[in-house]
């Protein structure tokens, strides 16, 4: 018997997709938002208030992640901008190469600004870099008043958080106050913005944290 | 489920590790996780040893799985060392920020990665059976 030293990463191939991708976008000119948060958090209605913002003034792309159905992409359409939809079947988050393909069906010369929304989930997406220059966590507050103390990963690896259906606090009886306390303990440097995916509330200032092109 | 992803790519690096090295029994293998990453020790060990049993080579062979503790360098105040757990948020993963002035502008240097280290096998012999003429 004998020792074979083998010294391999088993994430690294996905992490030589991810380097690839953000290259393929860098070298584009293309800025791109990895969108992650839990199912039914509002990451749909927060990117098309965003592209409600900025279409007149940036070129603006969507991938849509999804286990099935083409909701997500139909609904992004509504706002006249190009949205290809992953279907992972059933996997639970996005990885580098499937991100990949999907680029590869955009016209990368008519696009400024990516928006990558990953699989509704906050714990896998948070082990699998895609390649995008930002992340953006979108949460809310009817997920209960401890979604970031319980997910320390997904909240450790975001930029900005929107803190979604914030007009829902009082009747939940939730503090935004005590969420901005929770991620300053695990992520001083993350941006924290109240939003209303809905009526838009809040979406400019998360625009300008973000410090997205304008 | 991403673990299964990991254990995919664990048992392709395996293989193909046997492979180069002539291996024609794989006695244990060893793996390092590192806490920082997104992987479950038991979801490893319990998907590897399904998929390794079901492969000749590799039959009833040893997993020997350990955490790799996450090391930081901070770019503050120079603290080189391990990642502190925070008993007050109550939860088992490492607070990313240095443990001496709190700052999150840190490096990591260890603990980030899922590293398939080494195997213990039997090789065959080449002039037997990889001879061609």
């Amino acid at each position: 018997m004998e020792i074979v030293k083998i010294g391999k990463e088993a994430m690294k191939k996905n992490e030589n997709f991810a380097d690839k991708n953000n290259k393929l976008l860098t070298d584009n000119d293309i800025f791109a938002v990895d969108v992650m948060g839990s199912v039914g958090s509002g990451k749909t209605s927060i990117i098309k208030q965003i592209i409600k913002k900025l279409k007149n003034k940036q070129r603006i792309g969507v991938i849509a992640g999804d286990l099935t159905t083409e909701i997500d992409a139909r609904r992004i359409e509504e706002e006249g901008v190009p949205v290809i939809q992953i279907q992972t079947g059933r996997v639970c988050h996005l990885d580098a190469g499937l991100v990949q393909k999907a680029i590869t069906k955009f016209n990368l010369a008519d696009i400024d600004l990516l928006f990558i929304e990953n699989v509704g989930n906050l714990i896998c997406p948070a082990g699998c870099p895609i390649g995008a220059h930002m992340e953006l966590v979108v949460t809310s507050v009817t997920e209960g008043p401890y979604m970031i103390q319980k997910h320390p990963p997904m909240f450790q690896r975001a930029d900005t958080v929107a803190m979604n259906k914030i007009d829902f606090a009082e009747k939940m009886e939730i503090s935004i106050e005590n969420f901005k306390e929770d991620l300053s303990k695990i992520n001083p440097t993350s941006k924290f913005v109240g939003t209303n995916g809905l009526t838009g509330e809040g979406v400019e200032e998360l625009i300008e944290c973000m410090n997205l092109p304008q | 489920m991403h673990e299964f992803t990991a254990v995919k790519n664990i048992i392709n690096i395996i293989l193909k590790a046997a492979r180069d090295n002539n291996a024609e029994k794989i006695y244990s293998i060893k793996i390092g996780i590192g806490e920082l990453t997104m992987l479950e020790k038991n979801q490893i060990q319990y998907w590897l040893k399904l998929m390794l049993d079901e492969i000749d080579i590799a039959k009833n062979s040893k997993l020997n799985l350990h955490i790799i503790k996450g090391v930081i360098r901070c770019q503050e105040c120079n603290f080189k060392g391990p990642l502190e757990s925070t008993m007050e948020l109550n939860h088992l993963f490492p607070v990313i920020k240095c443990p001496e002035c709190e700052s999150n502008n840190i490096e990591i240097i260890k603990g980030d990665r899922c590293l398939v280290e080494e195997m213990e096998v039997d090789k065959y012999n080449e002039s037997i059976s990889g001879g061609d003429n």
